[in-house]
């Protein structure tokens, strides 16, 4: 499909990187793999019908470094992910704290809390109506990720959750990078967050089919699902730091090495795939593009030096 | 097992207090605010596993909130209800 | 931060529990009709009843804009199809028209994007095999995605998942498309299905009423919840002068601000509310002393309306407000949507009905709200929303006379 012309937002700096997967949870750990160094565990679930399904969870127990066990009582596994690549981020840029009001936080989310959603269906199926939990049902919500972040880093910006499958990514960026628009917020903390369901796997959501068309071939390809969270926290452009810019045009520049064997198949992995060209960006490779054209067209966004 | 021992082990197990064991929580520790620390998502979690693992409705948060001032009141509206 | 350029609103469609376009929702709403009962398109095991505010028929009517199937789709998507059509017919936008446009979606919702399928979950937890065909329902059923694949649109998509202020969010979001540049057209809404799975969730929550609800009264029990679409077309200076047509409306600030406090109640003194209302005042070069009516969030909660009410009541008082979820119930994602559409109408109308449901001033609040159709004297307007989450968001609306 034909895109909009050529649009350039304002660029921002990339100046803290936070990455949770099967690979682990720093950019060193997620290089080995994309490198074919480490491979990251597969674990395998049953798919009704017979076979099993493949996947790289992703472990947060290092998130118990930043973290009370207490606090984290009520967050499920889809936040943990995301508090996790949240801190990592920070910590990365080397920030303690955060002004809490000139900060935003922007989550890009494929498919949502997927885990708390049937955790509350089976509350409502395994008991009644009448005994199903408001805790899960408050995690089973896209926007928890982000609630339970804002609570703990203290951010009190505008605070957004986009979903748009495949194309969650992009779209979410749009809008981190257009609130630098506001003088009144100096950082933006964007991030995606993905969790695997062994539901969602049978249903083939990671054998293709965003646009709607599945068919039953593509639930027989073998794939390897695969979760995680990528954050990168952004500032008005910085000399020094990997820049990230946006544009509907296709443009010239070095595609960032394929993620999927390192990470597996969800819809938000071009988080990771920015993750890795704002480590790899430098003075060999000038520029990385990380594209994605889905049913219905997608962005484009440019790593480079600033 | 009685009322308040259970209803310690249900508050650890369903509201994942598991720094926590039934010998840590006082009968009347209070169960919000000072004390466990619990909050107002905790109290509309507990009427539904009360439910659950005593069969008694508490219906509406106003009747709830004498009874949920510590385990001591709350294990008594429970026996009281339950009766 | 320095006023914002207002952006043109040329068109708007809803479809809501108080009537099936924007204007039958007008009419019942200043008649004070309100039809709240018990759910009929699903059943659930609890003790008592809740009502509800569904939207019953609307596949039978010959309203439906675009050719959607609702085995095919959520019916999230057939609302927010509905609600899109009304709005560019209201614009005047035809296929025509539109060629060469750049044009965006940007739409709130928070059903219309997940796997709540309890048939196939059933089954499935059973060691059935179902198949794929509710996954893939609900890949077609992407509200954003959707009306821009039904219109052969061509620009950005987002589907701004914020809980209850989406639909407020989507159009601050979807405003900033066109200030930026990058669409002539953007079509910015929400839209929410009631489902069994939300209805159980709130229940549990106990944030929901058995009765009517009653919005800032000093005996109300909780909301009632609801379903519903709204769009409202997005349209850039140059898109408007090539065609030569004037705006309805503006949208002149947008704001949002997070409370970083809890998970599902809202900060005790409105902390992240004053940063939205701040944000959205700074955009729009103007203070609350111009605005002549509020559409408060207002969903009859007890914190709801005890938070909201202290904001009213401290800086926003003395400015008349109101709540109309008693007509439509509360609409999760689509609510802000569905509010700016109305607030639009009482501004173009330049009469805000009552609040149906509030009878007496809770002391804690101390303020009532508006209890009839009341006419309005000035052009501008505040809408807000507060999210799960502590998501709060305001929007600056105007009309020119």
């Amino acid at each position: 499909m034909k895109r909009v012309a050529n649009y350039t937002l304002k660029h921002a700096a990339i100046k803290g990187i936070g990455v949770v997967g099967g690979f682990g949870s720093t950019t060193d750990e997620l290089l080995t793999a994309l490198q074919g160094g480490q491979k990251p565990q597969i674990q395998e679930f049953d798919k009704p019908g017979g076979g099993t399904l493949k996947a790289f969870k992703a472990n947060t127990s290092g998130l118990s470094a930043f973290m009370e066990r207490r606090a984290l009582r009520r967050i499920d596994h889809f936040s943990r992910m995301a508090l996790y690549g949240a801190h990592l981020a920070l910590a990365d840029g080397g920030i303690e704290k955060l002004d809490p009001e000139r900060t935003a936080l922007v989550i890009a989310s494929g498919y949502g809390a997927v885990g708390s959603t049937f955790t509350f269906l089976d509350s409502m199926i395994d008991g009644s109506d009448q005994l199903s939990s408001p805790t899960h049902f408050s995690n089973s919500v896209h926007n928890a990720a982000a609630a339970h972040i804002s609570m703990t880093l203290g951010i009190k910006g505008p605070n957004h959750t986009i979903t748009q499958f495949g194309l969650s990514v992009g779209s979410a960026l749009l809008s981190a990078l257009s609130l630098f628009e506001d003088e009144g917020l100096d950082r933006v903390l964007f991030g995606s967050v993905e969790e695997f369901s062994p539901v969602y796997g049978y249903a083939g959501a990671y054998a293709g089919g965003y646009a709607g068309d599945y068919s039953s071939d593509t639930a027989e390809r073998e794939t390897v699902c695969g979760e995680g969270a990528a954050f990168l926290l952004l500032e008005r452009e910085a000399e020094g730091f990997p820049t990230l810019s946006y544009s509907f045009e296709a443009v010239e520049g070095e595609p960032p090495p394929d993620s999927i064997n390192a990470l597996g198949e969800f819809p938000t992995r071009q988080a990771f795939d920015l993750a890795i060209a704002a480590r790899l960006v430098g003075e060999a490779r000038p520029k990385m593009v990380v594209g994605h054209v889905d049913g219905n067209g997608g962005p484009t966004m440019i790593v480079e030096m600033a | 097992m009685d009322t308040k021992t259970k209803l310690k082990q249900v508050l650890i197990d369903e509201l994942n207090l598991e720094d926590l064991t039934p010998a840590d929580i006082k009968d009347d520790d209070q169960l919000f605010g000072e004390g466990l620390g619990l909050d107002s998502l905790d109290a509309v979690e507990l009427v539904v596993q009360i439910q659950k693992h005593f069969g008694v409705e508490i219906k509406d948060m106003e009747e709830g909130r004498e009874a949920f001032a510590s385990i001591a009141t709350l294990a008594a509206y429970i026996e009281e209800k339950s009766g | 931060m320095s006023p914002a350029l207002p952006v043109s609103v040329t068109g708007m469609g809803a479809i809501t529990g108080a009537g099936g376009t924007l204007g039958e929702s007008l009419d019942a709403i200043y008649a004070g009709r309100r039809t709240p009962a018990p759910p009929v398109r699903f059943s659930t095991d609890h003790i008592d009843t809740y009502p509800v505010l569904e939207i019953l028929g609307e596949s039978d009517d010959g309203r439906r804009g675009a050719e959607v199937d609702a085995t095919h789709t959520l019916r999230t998507t057939e609302l927010a199809l509905n609600a899109a059509t009304q709005a560019l017919a209201d614009a005047g936008l035809t296929p025509d028209v539109l060629a060469g446009r750049r044009v965006g979606v940007c739409a709130g919702t928070t059903v219309g994007c997940a796997l709540n399928n309890e048939a196939f979950y059933r089954s499935y937890k059973k060691g059935g095999d179902p198949g794929p065909e509710a996954f893939a329902r609900m890949l077609r059923s992407n509200p954003a995605e959707q009306v821009s694949l039904a219109n052969n649109f061509n620009g950005p998509i987002s589907t701004v998942v914020n809980a209850c202020s989406s639909g407020t969010d989507a159009i601050g979001l979807g405003a900033e498309w066109i200030r930026a540049g990058i669409c002539d057209v953007v079509l910015v809404g929400g839209a929410d299905e009631l489902c069994r799975f939300t209805y159980a969730g709130f229940i549990s929550l106990m944030v929901t009423s058995n009765e009517p609800c009653r919005p800032f009264d000093g005996k109300r029990k909780g909301l009632n919840l609801g379903e519903g679409a709204a769009f409202l077309v997005l349209e850039s200076e140059g898109s408007l002068k090539k065609r030569n047509v004037k705006p309805l409306a503006k949208v002149y600030g947008y704001g949002s601000g997070c409370d970083a406090h809890h998970l599902t109640a809202p900060h005790p003194e409105g902390q992240g509310l004053e940063a939205a209302l701040d944000r959205a005042f700074e955009q729009w070069g103007h203070d609350q002393r111009r605005l002549s009516l509020i559409n408060a969030h207002g969903t009859s909660t007890p914190e709801n309306d005890r938070v909201e009410g202290k904001v009213l009541a401290g800086r926003l008082a003395g400015i008349p407000f109101h709540s109309t979820k008693g007509y439509t119930g509360h609409t999760l994602g689509a609510a802000g949507a569905i509010e700016a559409a109305l607030t639009i109408s009482f501004l173009q109308r330049g009469v805000a009905p009552g609040t149906v449901g509030f009878k007496n001033v809770d002391p804690a609040i101390g303020i009532a709200p508006l209890t009839e159709n009341t006419e309005l004297t000035g052009n501008f307007a505040l809408s807000q929303s507060l999210a799960f989450g502590g998501s709060n968001s305001a929007l600056i609306l105007g009309v020119g006379r």
